[in-house]
Protein backbone atom coordinates (compact mmCIF):
# COMPACT_ATOMS: atom_id res chain seq x y z
CA UNK A 1 0.00 0.00 0.00
CA UNK A 2 2.80 2.48 1.34
CA UNK A 3 4.31 1.40 -2.47
CA UNK A 4 1.54 2.77 -4.25
CA UNK A 5 0.88 5.62 -2.47
CA UNK A 6 4.53 6.40 -3.07
CA UNK A 7 4.20 5.63 -6.56
CA UNK A 8 1.35 8.22 -6.98
CA UNK A 9 3.36 10.98 -5.14
CA UNK A 10 6.50 10.76 -7.32
CA UNK A 11 3.70 10.88 -10.42
CA UNK A 12 1.94 13.82 -8.81
CA UNK A 13 5.97 15.18 -8.68
CA UNK A 14 6.58 14.75 -11.96
CA UNK A 15 3.60 16.12 -13.60
CA UNK A 16 3.72 19.22 -11.33
CA UNK A 17 6.93 20.20 -12.42
CA UNK A 18 7.33 19.63 -15.53
CA UNK A 19 6.87 21.75 -18.55
CA UNK A 20 4.90 21.64 -21.45
CA UNK A 21 6.34 21.31 -24.85
CA UNK A 22 3.97 23.91 -26.30
CA UNK A 23 5.37 26.78 -23.81
CA UNK A 24 8.34 28.73 -24.60
CA UNK A 25 10.65 28.03 -21.92
CA UNK A 26 12.05 31.60 -20.29
CA UNK A 27 15.03 30.88 -17.87
CA UNK A 28 16.60 33.68 -17.36
CA UNK A 29 14.97 36.81 -15.78
CA UNK A 30 14.76 39.63 -18.57
CA UNK A 31 14.56 36.59 -20.87
CA UNK A 32 12.21 35.93 -24.27
CA UNK A 33 10.04 33.41 -26.04
CA UNK A 34 8.26 33.10 -28.71
CA UNK A 35 4.57 32.12 -29.49
CA UNK A 36 3.57 30.80 -32.79
CA UNK A 37 0.16 32.08 -34.23
CA UNK A 38 -1.18 29.61 -36.25
CA UNK A 39 -3.19 29.68 -39.28
CA UNK A 40 -5.82 27.47 -40.53
CA UNK A 41 -8.01 28.01 -43.81
CA UNK A 42 -11.05 25.81 -44.01
CA UNK A 43 -13.82 25.65 -46.39
CA UNK A 44 -16.48 24.25 -43.51
CA UNK A 45 -16.02 27.23 -41.65
CA UNK A 46 -14.39 27.76 -38.33
CA UNK A 47 -13.68 24.78 -36.51
CA UNK A 48 -14.22 22.56 -39.80
CA UNK A 49 -12.57 19.46 -40.12
CA UNK A 50 -8.91 17.96 -41.51
CA UNK A 51 -10.92 16.98 -44.80
CA UNK A 52 -11.86 20.75 -45.25
CA UNK A 53 -8.46 22.45 -45.42
CA UNK A 54 -8.91 24.71 -48.50
CA UNK A 55 -7.87 28.50 -49.53
CA UNK A 56 -10.35 31.41 -49.76
CA UNK A 57 -13.18 30.50 -52.37
CA UNK A 58 -12.65 32.68 -55.67
CA UNK A 59 -16.39 33.55 -56.33
CA UNK A 60 -17.13 35.93 -59.83
CA UNK A 61 -19.57 37.30 -61.66
CA UNK A 62 -19.17 37.00 -65.49
CA UNK A 63 -20.90 37.92 -68.13
CA UNK A 64 -21.70 35.32 -70.85
CA UNK A 65 -23.80 37.06 -73.42
CA UNK A 66 -22.63 40.34 -75.21
CA UNK A 67 -25.84 41.29 -77.27
CA UNK A 68 -25.83 43.76 -80.09
CA UNK A 69 -28.17 45.52 -82.10
CA UNK A 70 -27.11 46.92 -85.62
CA UNK A 71 -29.54 49.15 -87.35
CA UNK A 72 -30.74 49.47 -90.42
CA UNK A 73 -27.75 52.07 -91.67
CA UNK A 74 -25.25 49.63 -89.92
CA UNK A 75 -24.61 51.48 -86.85
CA UNK A 76 -24.29 49.00 -84.21
CA UNK A 77 -25.46 49.52 -80.66
CA UNK A 78 -24.15 47.45 -77.73
CA UNK A 79 -25.19 47.07 -74.05
CA UNK A 80 -24.29 49.74 -71.34
CA UNK A 81 -24.28 47.64 -68.51
CA UNK A 82 -21.66 44.95 -68.69
CA UNK A 83 -19.63 44.28 -65.89
CA UNK A 84 -17.56 41.73 -63.60
CA UNK A 85 -18.51 41.54 -60.06
CA UNK A 86 -16.30 40.00 -57.44
CA UNK A 87 -17.80 38.60 -54.67
CA UNK A 88 -14.48 36.80 -53.06
CA UNK A 89 -13.10 37.98 -50.23
CA UNK A 90 -9.50 38.67 -52.02
CA UNK A 91 -9.00 41.06 -55.74
CA UNK A 92 -9.46 39.06 -59.23
CA UNK A 93 -7.90 40.25 -62.30
CA UNK A 94 -9.12 39.59 -65.65
CA UNK A 95 -6.43 36.88 -66.85
CA UNK A 96 -6.96 37.60 -70.32
CA UNK A 97 -10.52 37.93 -73.42
CA UNK A 98 -10.67 35.87 -76.23
CA UNK A 99 -12.83 35.68 -79.17
CA UNK A 100 -13.99 33.00 -81.29
CA UNK A 101 -16.63 33.55 -84.33
CA UNK A 102 -19.71 31.36 -84.45
CA UNK A 103 -20.15 28.94 -87.23
CA UNK A 104 -20.41 30.67 -90.49
CA UNK A 105 -19.17 33.81 -89.27
CA UNK A 106 -15.46 35.11 -89.88
CA UNK A 107 -13.94 37.52 -88.05
CA UNK A 108 -12.03 40.91 -89.48
CA UNK A 109 -9.78 43.91 -88.67
CA UNK A 110 -11.72 46.49 -86.14
CA UNK A 111 -12.22 49.57 -87.38
CA UNK A 112 -14.69 52.19 -88.53
CA UNK A 113 -17.90 50.82 -90.15
CA UNK A 114 -16.69 51.97 -93.72
CA UNK A 115 -14.01 49.60 -93.98
CA UNK A 116 -16.60 47.15 -94.30
CA UNK A 117 -18.34 49.06 -97.16
CA UNK A 118 -16.69 46.91 -99.77
CA UNK A 119 -17.43 43.39 -98.68
CA UNK A 120 -20.69 41.86 -100.30
CA UNK A 121 -23.76 41.62 -98.21
CA UNK A 122 -23.92 38.66 -96.33
CA UNK A 123 -20.19 38.28 -95.73
CA UNK A 124 -20.89 37.65 -92.41
CA UNK A 125 -17.91 39.49 -90.87
CA UNK A 126 -17.32 40.83 -87.92
CA UNK A 127 -14.84 43.05 -86.06
CA UNK A 128 -15.11 43.34 -82.28
CA UNK A 129 -13.52 45.81 -80.09
CA UNK A 130 -13.89 45.16 -75.89
CA UNK A 131 -12.29 47.14 -72.53
CA UNK A 132 -12.32 46.33 -69.14
CA UNK A 133 -12.42 48.69 -66.43
CA UNK A 134 -11.61 51.56 -68.76
CA UNK A 135 -8.27 50.10 -69.98
CA UNK A 136 -7.17 50.30 -73.26
CA UNK A 137 -9.32 48.46 -76.14
CA UNK A 138 -8.47 45.57 -77.45
CA UNK A 139 -9.34 44.68 -81.20
CA UNK A 140 -9.78 42.56 -83.72
CA UNK A 141 -6.65 42.77 -85.83
CA UNK A 142 -6.65 39.52 -88.26
CA UNK A 143 -9.17 36.72 -89.76
CA UNK A 144 -8.11 33.99 -87.82
CA UNK A 145 -11.20 32.66 -86.24
CA UNK A 146 -9.88 32.73 -82.60
CA UNK A 147 -8.77 35.89 -81.16
CA UNK A 148 -7.09 37.12 -78.06
CA UNK A 149 -8.54 40.50 -77.41
CA UNK A 150 -6.98 40.95 -74.20
CA UNK A 151 -3.47 39.09 -73.22
CA UNK A 152 -2.35 39.03 -69.81
CA UNK A 153 -3.49 41.24 -66.96
CA UNK A 154 -3.99 44.74 -67.49
CA UNK A 155 -2.15 47.04 -64.91
CA UNK A 156 -4.03 48.49 -62.64
CA UNK A 157 -6.82 46.66 -63.67
CA UNK A 158 -8.52 44.66 -60.70
CA UNK A 159 -11.35 43.67 -58.86
CA UNK A 160 -10.97 44.35 -55.29
CA UNK A 161 -12.50 41.63 -52.59
CA UNK A 162 -16.37 41.93 -52.01
CA UNK A 163 -15.62 44.15 -48.87
CA UNK A 164 -15.51 47.23 -51.51
CA UNK A 165 -18.56 47.60 -52.78
CA UNK A 166 -17.17 50.80 -55.00
CA UNK A 167 -14.08 48.52 -56.10
CA UNK A 168 -14.93 44.73 -56.78
CA UNK A 169 -16.23 45.43 -59.89
CA UNK A 170 -14.89 46.11 -63.81
CA UNK A 171 -17.03 47.85 -66.09
CA UNK A 172 -17.05 46.10 -69.48
CA UNK A 173 -17.65 48.34 -72.61
CA UNK A 174 -17.43 47.25 -76.24
CA UNK A 175 -18.05 47.28 -79.76
CA UNK A 176 -18.24 46.50 -82.94
CA UNK A 177 -19.27 46.69 -86.87
CA UNK A 178 -20.85 44.20 -89.38
CA UNK A 179 -20.88 43.58 -92.28
CA UNK A 180 -24.80 44.08 -94.08
CA UNK A 181 -27.37 41.90 -94.03
CA UNK A 182 -30.00 41.10 -96.70
CA UNK A 183 -32.36 39.13 -94.36
CA UNK A 184 -33.20 40.14 -90.81
CA UNK A 185 -31.98 38.17 -87.48
CA UNK A 186 -33.01 37.95 -84.37
CA UNK A 187 -30.43 36.92 -81.56
CA UNK A 188 -28.24 35.62 -84.04
CA UNK A 189 -25.20 33.85 -82.14
CA UNK A 190 -22.23 35.85 -84.44
CA UNK A 191 -19.01 34.97 -82.03
CA UNK A 192 -18.47 33.97 -78.36
CA UNK A 193 -16.30 35.93 -75.98
CA UNK A 194 -14.42 34.09 -72.86
CA UNK A 195 -13.31 35.90 -69.78
CA UNK A 196 -10.75 34.32 -67.95
CA UNK A 197 -10.37 35.40 -64.28
CA UNK A 198 -7.53 34.90 -61.31
CA UNK A 199 -6.74 35.83 -58.17
CA UNK A 200 -4.60 39.16 -58.52
CA UNK A 201 -1.77 37.64 -56.03
CA UNK A 202 1.50 38.78 -55.33
CA UNK A 203 3.91 37.71 -57.75
CA UNK A 204 7.05 36.04 -55.74
CA UNK A 205 10.54 35.87 -57.58
CA UNK A 206 10.69 31.84 -58.69
CA UNK B 1 -106.63 85.46 -117.41
CA UNK B 2 -106.86 82.55 -116.02
CA UNK B 3 -104.73 81.24 -119.36
CA UNK B 4 -102.21 83.78 -118.56
CA UNK B 5 -101.10 83.17 -115.09
CA UNK B 6 -101.27 79.41 -115.84
CA UNK B 7 -98.18 80.63 -118.83
CA UNK B 8 -96.70 82.30 -115.95
CA UNK B 9 -97.23 79.63 -113.52
CA UNK B 10 -95.56 77.34 -116.05
CA UNK B 11 -92.72 79.71 -117.05
CA UNK B 12 -91.58 79.96 -113.41
CA UNK B 13 -91.69 76.25 -112.88
CA UNK B 14 -89.20 75.59 -116.21
CA UNK B 15 -86.96 77.94 -115.01
CA UNK B 16 -86.94 76.79 -111.46
CA UNK B 17 -86.29 73.32 -112.85
CA UNK B 18 -83.77 74.50 -115.26
CA UNK B 19 -82.07 76.53 -112.29
CA UNK B 20 -81.95 72.81 -110.30
CA UNK B 21 -80.55 71.39 -113.06
CA UNK B 22 -77.65 73.78 -113.39
CA UNK B 23 -76.87 73.57 -110.02
CA UNK B 24 -77.19 69.92 -110.32
CA UNK B 25 -74.99 70.15 -113.48
CA UNK B 26 -72.31 72.09 -111.47
CA UNK B 27 -72.29 70.20 -108.18
CA UNK B 28 -71.45 66.93 -110.49
CA UNK B 29 -68.82 68.73 -112.43
CA UNK B 30 -67.41 69.64 -108.97
CA UNK B 31 -67.27 66.17 -107.59
CA UNK B 32 -65.97 65.07 -110.60
CA UNK B 33 -62.63 67.30 -110.56
CA UNK B 34 -62.54 66.21 -106.66
CA UNK B 35 -62.41 62.60 -107.06
CA UNK B 36 -60.07 62.56 -110.16
CA UNK B 37 -57.71 65.37 -108.60
CA UNK B 38 -56.92 64.23 -105.63
CA UNK B 39 -59.90 64.70 -103.05
CA UNK B 40 -59.97 60.65 -103.08
CA UNK B 41 -57.18 58.80 -100.99
CA UNK B 42 -54.53 57.57 -103.72
CA UNK B 43 -55.61 60.06 -106.42
CA UNK B 44 -53.11 63.05 -105.59
CA UNK B 45 -49.58 63.88 -105.45
CA UNK B 46 -48.44 63.21 -101.66
CA UNK B 47 -47.08 66.92 -101.67
CA UNK B 48 -51.38 67.92 -102.09
CA UNK B 49 -50.56 69.02 -105.48
CA UNK B 50 -53.01 67.62 -108.50
CA UNK B 51 -51.35 64.98 -110.67
CA UNK B 52 -49.89 65.88 -114.13
CA UNK B 53 -50.55 62.43 -114.72
CA UNK B 54 -54.26 61.72 -113.94
CA UNK B 55 -53.40 57.74 -114.95
CA UNK B 56 -51.10 57.02 -111.91
CA UNK B 57 -52.86 55.42 -108.93
CA UNK B 58 -51.45 56.40 -105.65
CA UNK B 59 -51.43 53.40 -103.08
CA UNK B 60 -53.45 53.85 -100.12
CA UNK B 61 -51.21 52.34 -97.68
CA UNK B 62 -48.58 54.74 -98.45
CA UNK B 63 -47.85 56.65 -95.58
CA UNK B 64 -45.33 59.82 -94.82
CA UNK B 65 -42.00 59.11 -93.48
CA UNK B 66 -39.03 57.05 -93.95
CA UNK B 67 -37.52 54.39 -92.15
CA UNK B 68 -38.70 53.93 -88.75
CA UNK B 69 -36.05 55.48 -85.95
CA UNK B 70 -36.15 53.02 -83.20
CA UNK B 71 -35.88 54.49 -79.45
CA UNK B 72 -32.12 53.91 -78.72
CA UNK B 73 -32.82 53.99 -74.80
CA UNK B 74 -35.61 51.28 -75.28
CA UNK B 75 -32.86 49.16 -77.55
CA UNK B 76 -30.02 49.40 -74.92
CA UNK B 77 -32.53 48.37 -71.86
CA UNK B 78 -33.63 45.00 -73.84
CA UNK B 79 -29.76 44.75 -74.37
CA UNK B 80 -28.74 45.31 -70.96
CA UNK B 81 -31.78 42.75 -69.81
CA UNK B 82 -29.73 39.89 -71.63
CA UNK B 83 -26.44 40.83 -70.43
CA UNK B 84 -28.01 40.46 -66.89
CA UNK B 85 -29.76 36.65 -68.29
CA UNK B 86 -26.06 35.54 -69.55
CA UNK B 87 -24.50 36.36 -66.32
CA UNK B 88 -22.70 33.35 -64.88
CA UNK B 89 -21.35 33.27 -61.39
CA UNK B 90 -18.02 30.99 -61.21
CA UNK B 91 -17.04 29.41 -57.98
CA UNK B 92 -14.56 26.91 -56.90
CA UNK B 93 -11.19 25.95 -55.29
CA UNK B 94 -8.57 27.35 -56.89
CA UNK B 95 -5.72 25.07 -55.53
CA UNK B 96 -7.05 21.65 -55.10
CA UNK B 97 -4.85 18.74 -54.69
CA UNK B 98 -4.79 15.42 -55.35
CA UNK B 99 -3.00 12.95 -53.07
CA UNK B 100 -1.81 10.91 -56.30
CA UNK B 101 -2.67 11.14 -60.36
CA UNK B 102 -5.32 8.55 -59.89
CA UNK B 103 -7.09 10.04 -56.08
CA UNK B 104 -10.29 12.42 -56.01
CA UNK B 105 -9.15 15.92 -55.24
CA UNK B 106 -10.97 19.17 -53.19
CA UNK B 107 -12.21 20.81 -56.81
CA UNK B 108 -15.49 22.27 -54.71
CA UNK B 109 -16.75 23.95 -57.61
CA UNK B 110 -20.30 25.25 -56.79
CA UNK B 111 -23.00 26.14 -59.34
CA UNK B 112 -24.35 29.11 -56.85
CA UNK B 113 -27.96 29.57 -55.97
CA UNK B 114 -28.09 32.84 -57.78
CA UNK B 115 -27.18 31.30 -60.95
CA UNK B 116 -30.23 30.45 -63.82
CA UNK B 117 -28.69 27.43 -65.11
CA UNK B 118 -27.11 23.89 -64.62
CA UNK B 119 -23.31 24.37 -65.26
CA UNK B 120 -20.49 21.98 -67.47
CA UNK B 121 -16.83 22.51 -65.87
CA UNK B 122 -13.86 21.86 -67.98
CA UNK B 123 -10.21 21.58 -66.76
CA UNK B 124 -7.88 22.32 -69.39
CA UNK B 125 -4.08 22.60 -68.61
CA UNK B 126 -2.50 25.76 -69.67
CA UNK B 127 1.20 24.10 -70.83
CA UNK B 128 -0.73 21.67 -73.59
CA UNK B 129 -4.27 22.72 -73.93
CA UNK B 130 -5.24 19.23 -72.64
CA UNK B 131 -8.40 18.33 -70.95
CA UNK B 132 -8.57 16.81 -67.80
CA UNK B 133 -11.23 17.09 -66.11
CA UNK B 134 -15.30 17.17 -67.36
CA UNK B 135 -17.69 17.47 -65.16
CA UNK B 136 -21.58 16.45 -66.28
CA UNK B 137 -24.41 19.03 -65.66
CA UNK B 138 -24.47 20.64 -61.90
CA UNK B 139 -27.98 21.87 -61.23
CA UNK B 140 -27.75 25.47 -59.58
CA UNK B 141 -27.40 25.54 -56.18
CA UNK B 142 -25.63 22.23 -56.04
CA UNK B 143 -21.36 21.42 -55.75
CA UNK B 144 -19.40 19.08 -56.24
CA UNK B 145 -16.89 18.76 -53.52
CA UNK B 146 -14.45 16.09 -55.02
CA UNK B 147 -13.44 14.47 -57.83
CA UNK B 148 -10.94 12.60 -59.81
CA UNK B 149 -9.24 13.48 -63.16
CA UNK B 150 -10.05 12.52 -66.37
CA UNK B 151 -6.20 11.70 -67.03
CA UNK B 152 -3.26 10.38 -64.77
CA UNK B 153 -0.43 13.16 -63.67
CA UNK B 154 2.80 12.39 -62.37
CA UNK B 155 2.99 14.31 -58.99
CA UNK B 156 3.81 18.39 -59.69
CA UNK B 157 2.02 21.77 -60.12
CA UNK B 158 -0.18 22.43 -63.18
CA UNK B 159 -1.80 25.68 -64.17
CA UNK B 160 -4.83 25.35 -65.78
CA UNK B 161 -7.76 26.84 -66.52
CA UNK B 162 -11.06 25.92 -65.25
CA UNK B 163 -14.11 26.99 -68.01
CA UNK B 164 -17.61 27.14 -66.51
CA UNK B 165 -20.63 27.04 -69.19
CA UNK B 166 -23.83 27.90 -68.97
CA UNK B 167 -26.19 24.97 -69.90
CA UNK B 168 -29.67 24.76 -71.69
CA UNK B 169 -31.63 22.65 -69.18
CA UNK B 170 -33.78 21.96 -72.49
CA UNK B 171 -31.27 21.35 -75.23
CA UNK B 172 -28.21 20.91 -73.39
CA UNK B 173 -26.48 23.42 -75.85
CA UNK B 174 -23.70 25.59 -73.71
CA UNK B 175 -25.36 29.10 -73.43
CA UNK B 176 -22.14 30.99 -72.39
CA UNK B 177 -18.90 30.61 -70.76
CA UNK B 178 -16.30 32.15 -68.55
CA UNK B 179 -12.69 30.79 -67.05
CA UNK B 180 -10.42 31.09 -63.65
CA UNK B 181 -6.98 30.17 -63.78
CA UNK B 182 -6.48 27.65 -61.03
CA UNK B 183 -3.51 26.00 -60.00
CA UNK B 184 -4.20 22.20 -59.60
CA UNK B 185 -1.16 20.13 -57.19
CA UNK B 186 -1.04 16.34 -57.25
CA UNK B 187 0.96 15.16 -54.73
CA UNK B 188 2.55 11.82 -55.27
Amino acid sequence: MKKILSLILVLCLSLAVSVTAFAAEIDTSGGTGSTPVELTTTNGGIGGGEDDIAPTKLSVTVPTALPMAMSDDGSVVTATGCKIVNNSYGPVRVKNVTITAANGWHLTAYGDKASLAWEKVDSHKLGFAIRVGGSTWGLTTTDDDTQLLIDGPIVGCYMSGVGNPNGNYANIDYAAIVTSLSSAVTSATVATVVFVVEWDAVEYAK
Amino acid sequence: MSSKGSNNKRNTTTRNALIAIAVLLVIAVIVFLVQSCGGKPGTGNQDGTVSANPSIIYDSNAVEGGWNEADLDTIVEGLNEKVEEGMINISMNTSPSFENGSAAGNLMIVNEGVNRYPQVVEIIRNDTNEQIYKSGAIPVGSKIESAKLNTVLSAGTYECTALFYNVDPDTGNYLGCAGAIIQLTVLH
